[in-house]
């Protein structure tokens, strides 16, 4: 028999309040999965897939809604005593020096002063920063700080390392620098934890880092399925091979129904009653992406992305924005235009505006429903209180507030409709009038 | 106000480590000889001055009159200051304990806040008509129940805005920062002076500051009271002026202002400064910020080799006691701590509004069978002319002093000039100023129904003043440059810039000013000097007579419609106008 993993978990499921408290949101759902002794887990997945809330989960800062997490066999009750998690904000205390910060969970369990001196020291050499021992984290770069964030978490000899997307704060020269000291503190066997599950919405550092990348969808997450990183390492991000994996992943990203591996999509595509979301960009943003695509043959999102100097995290949002417009399309890695969006390119700044108007009214699930409102209103006006009541229903507060700061944005910039933020009503907007 | 009312001014930690005050051997050791002589003054004058505190009394004795002798005041100032910091100490103590509480535990959050919310709003020397003849019960005989009734009004006046301020500040601590507290197995112990205590600093001490400032009124106040037909007296401050109001002698009114104010500048200079400069270290922000504050006591203090050893030795002699306060308080491996509220939110809060409801109308009930509904008419008829007169003095203190605010806070060197001064002004207990406005209302017959709005503005004004003018010192300068640039000027400068730019801190101002105005009209419609008395109608003459002959219910029912006046205003005016104030100008 196999010895119990590490962490496992079994049809968990996180589910939280909508904003009206009368339902609830499922952010992650039927999440199986294991985490062995001496592996790298990489959690890869788009905004709201909840690869952060599944991450709080393992460490036990979030009880599941549903099912079961165990670790070593043994069912998980509150703070998992097994983890130590290295923070996107560094979570550093600012007012204790950084040994201070580095031995502070040495003096929570009660070792002596010279012992937890030793091992802070000890630990803080292991990523370069004996010399700063005295210092304060402002005193400290960016990259300095997350250094002592990693010191603190190896201080624990966890059995299992949480990075929560621990190189995004960093700007990228700093961020390769530290990604490299650590995969190369891994490779060498002298890593102080067992296993490291991270965190990420970049690619290539999950495959550069890990030995599996877990796939998640979005609202809820769950498992798309597993791509195995079988590289040797330390990894050469230029390898051919390793530009195979980073476009098959590239794909997977950017086209949410594309089944990963054998695994067939879950079974409820995730497409919860015409959902009311919209991705949070700007109109603006998604017409230049336009202006850029190729007429023919469509453009290759890796590509796009290198031109206009985007994140993944970046771009995704925009792609879901022209795909609820019908005005673009993504297969295959690939960015086409429909029909409407080659014609919007070509129309002159009145006709953008006026087709985008018939997009958002034909198309968008939550503008349909406001239109009809404002339609069947004797005024021609609706509340705003009236659509976030709408979305609290199901959303919680955030979401909802960011889907209808969306709405205001859409509905204002291509003249469908005024918003008066001062008296909240959304009114029809008479085409042609004087402002 | 749970807002710092200045914008905070920061310090770079370095600033302060690299400030070792390396000085010559023989001047240092004069310096920690001074400082040695200085703590022992201090420890055995605390002593002696605690020990006078249980002096035996009669209440049925014919009290013994303040001996207005000038060198004695240095003496009473001495017993008032104890009395404040004991104060002090109390609320900060209640405020931590409570302040823990709310903030772990959502269901205590819901039942206390809201009891917390309402009891800021009775009116603090109503408490004290209540609270003298308990404690006079509990130590009978001895002047330590008046002492504690004292230190009762002064807690009251400062700790439910306490309680509030260390609930928000350990509420806005970053989540990732207390996510790490957890992970890393932070003991309770740990938690509370590594994490919440250094994160909840800079506010604290902020509204500490504010806090004292307002105690001295009370108690001042509390020194010299009547109640139930008894005047009682404590030795302090506020005592040597109702004997020189007595006896009508001006001059010793004006030593003991004199007094006061070198009370004041002296704390000033010897505890917060030194406090707020060190507080400093616990920024959460990590940018290095602008202009330090700066203490000459604290540069002496870090520069005293023998402080250091003894903080050392301090440190060395706690290592045992505080790696048992971690066992103690270590975290269960294995927690349950995910327990879900037990009732809803909803749940809680309806019961809270029942429960409340029904106390107020068994209250209401109580006080209309015994007094007659008549009465409790005449006492809300008596309200409403109070509340005019508090909003007048809301009102007449936002026109005098909001240009005053702009012109100081929009020139940052004024202002780091002047608000210090400010702050000393609005600590100067404003009962000790009635004397004098008491003399020129009788020598030029103006009514009390006109002179009591001054007075009561005496103490509520600088609220205003100090809040907006922190506000104007929060424009942000390209917003001044742009000012500059396009030449805005006059009506349109007030409105389309100043007033916008200030209002979410005029608003914390007026809150504040119109609850000191509440708590000064119990004082300030009802004033003597000598044997003449001047008096007007309103609630607070009808509580401070209540109090004085001793007729509880008719007390009660004062209390009652104060505190009701007081958190209807706040829940109907200031509220949604602070709301639309954040929705509307708001960044």
């Amino acid at each position: 028999m196999a010895p119990d993993p590490l962490l496992s978990l079994r049809h968990v499921a996180k589910l939280f309040s909508s904003a009206d408290g009368r339902s609830r949101v499922a952010v992650l759902d039927e999440i199986d999965l294991d985490i062995a002794e001496g592996e790298v887990v990489a959690l890869l997945g788009r905004s709201g897939s909840g690869k952060s809330t599944l991450l709080r989960l393992m460490a036990g800062l979030l009880p599941p809604t549903e099912g079961l997490i165990s670790r070593y066999g043994r069912a998980l009750r509150g703070v998992n005593r097994d983890v130590a998690i290295v923070f996107q904000s560094f979570a550093l205390l600012p007012w204790l020096t950084v040994e201070e910060n580095t031995a502070i969970g040495l003096e929570a369990r009660g070792l002596s002063q010279t012992e937890v001196r030793h091992r802070a020291l000890k630990a803080l050499a292991m990523v370069g920063l004996e010399g700063n021992a005295e210092a304060y984290p402002r005193e400290l770069s960016g990259g300095m700080r997350q250094r002592v964030g990693f010191a603190r978490a190896f201080v624990m000899e966890p059995a299992l390392l949480l990075m929560d997307e621990p190189f995004s704060a960093l700007d990228i020269l700093t961020a390769e620098n530290l990604r490299r000291d650590i995969d190369e503190l891994w490779a060498g066997g002298r890593f102080p934890a067992r296993s490291i599950v991270i965190v990420t919405h970049s690619i290539e550092e999950a495959v550069l880092l890990s030995d599996r990348v877990v796939l998640l969808s979005a609202n809820p997450g769950r498992i798309r399925g597993v791509v195995s990183i079988d590289l040797a390492r330390p990894r050469d991000s230029d390898l051919p091979a390793f530009r195979t994996l980073v476009d098959r992943l590239y794909r997977y990203m950017t086209d949410p129904d594309m089944p990963v591996g054998e695994r067939p999509l879950p079974l409820e595509p995730p497409t919860t009653a015409a959902s009311l979301a919209l991705p949070p960009v700007s109109l603006g943003v998604m017409g230049d992406l336009i202006a850029t695509v190729n007429d023919d043959g469509g453009t290759s999102l890796a590509e796009l992305a290198d031109d206009l100097v985007l994140e993944l995290d970046e771009l995704l949002p925009i792609l879901d924005a022209g795909e609820l417009l019908h005005l673009m399309e993504v297969e295959e890695g690939q960015l086409r235009l429909t029909v409407a969006g080659q014609q919007l390119r070509a129309a002159s700044e009145e006709g953008q505006q006026e087709m985008l108007r018939t997009q958002l009214v034909a198309h968008v699930p939550l503008i349909r429903r406001l239109q009809a409102a404002l339609e069947a209103s004797p005024r021609g006006e609706v509340e705003g209180d009236t659509v976030l009541e709408l979305l609290n229903e199901q959303f919680t507060r955030t979401e909802a507030a960011a889907i209808f700061g969306t709405l205001v944005s859409w509905t204002r910039s291509c003249g469908l409709y005024r918003y008066n933020r001062e008296q909240d009503v959304f009114r029809l907007a008479e085409v042609g009038a004087d402002d | 106000m749970t807002l710092p009312p200045f914008p905070t001014t920061q310090v770079p930690l370095e600033a302060q480590q690299a400030n070792p005050q390396d000085s010559s051997g023989g001047s240092a050791a004069l310096l920690d000889l001074a400082l040695l002589l200085l703590g022992l003054v201090l420890v055995v004058g605390i002593a002696d001055l605690g020990s006078q505190m249980a002096v035996s009394f009669h209440p049925s004795a014919s009290q013994v009159r303040v001996d207005l002798h000038p060198a004695l005041l240095p003496y009473y100032a001495a017993r008032s200051c104890l009395r404040m910091f004991m104060g002090l100490g109390l609320s900060l103590l209640i405020a931590i304990t409570l302040g823990s509480v709310t903030s772990r535990s959502p269901v205590a959050e819901r039942l206390i806040l809201p009891m917390v919310d309402v009891l800021q709003s009775v009116p603090v020397l109503g408490f004290l008509a209540v609270s003298v003849p308990f404690f006079l019960r509990l130590f009978p005989g001895s002047l330590l129940g008046l002492e504690a009734a004292a230190l009762f009004a002064i807690v009251t006046s400062q700790v439910w805005n306490l309680i509030f301020c260390y609930h928000q500040s350990l509420n806005t601590i970053p989540a990732e920062l207390r996510e790490a507290s957890h992970v890393i197995g932070l003991t309770g112990w740990q938690r509370l002076t590594r994490l919440e205590l250094p994160a909840s600093a800079i506010p604290l001490v902020w509204n500490s500051m504010m806090s004292f400032a307002g105690g001295w009124f009370f108690v001042t106040q509390s020194e010299a009271i009547s109640v139930n037909n008894t005047d009682y007296v404590l030795p302090g401050l506020g005592s040597y002026v109702a004997s020189a109001i007595a006896q009508q002698r001006l001059d010793q009114v004006v030593l003991a202002l004199l007094t006061m104010l070198a009370l004041i500048v002296l704390i000033d200079q010897l505890f917060w400064r030194p406090l707020v400069a060190w507080s400093e270290q616990f920024r959460l922000d990590p940018s290095p910020v602008a202009t330090p504050t700066s203490s000459w006591f604290l540069d002496i203090l870090s520069g005293s080799a023998g402080l250091r050893l003894l903080t050392r030795w301090l440190i060395l002699a706690t290592v045992g006691l505080r790696r048992r306060l971690n066992v103690w308080t270590k975290p269960p491996l294995e927690s349950n701590s995910h327990r879900g509220m037990v009732f809803s939110p909803e749940v809680i809060d309806r019961a809270v509004l029942l429960a409340g409801g029904m106390a107020l109308a068994l209250l209401l009930q109580r006080c209309i069978q015994q007094v007659g509904i008549r009465e409790v008419l005449t006492v809300v008829g008596l309200g409403f002319l109070t509340f005019a007169r508090a909003m007048a003095v809301v009102g007449i203190s936002t026109v005098l002093f909001l240009p005053l605010a702009a012109t100081i806070g929009l020139r940052p060197r004024l202002a780091s000039l002047l608000q210090p001064l400010i702050l000393m002004l609005a600590s100067l207990p404003a009962n000790l100023l009635f004397p004098f406005f008491t003399v020129l209302f009788l020598t030029t017959g103006t009514p009390l129904w006109l002179g009591c709005v001054p007075l009561m503005a005496m103490g509520a004004q600088w609220y205003v003043l100090f809040n907006s003018t922190a506000g104007a010192c929060a424009i942000p300068s390209d917003l001044r440059e742009m000012a500059h640039v396009f030449q805005l000027s006059g009506w349109q400068k007030w409105r389309r810039f100043l007033l916008p730019a200030m209002f979410s801190t005029w608003i914390t101002g007026a809150i504040t000013a119109c609850g000191a105005a509440w708590n000064a009209s119990i004082v300030a419609e009802l004033v003597t000097w000598g044997p003449q008395r001047l008096r007007t109608a309103g609630l607070g003459s009808y509580i401070a007579d209540a109090s004085a002959q001793g007729e509880s219910s008719q007390l009660l029912l004062g209390l009652v419609v104060m505190a009701l006046l007081v958190v209807s205003t706040n829940r109907l005016l200031w509220r949604p106008l602070y709301h639309y104030g954040a929705e509307r100008y708001g960044a």
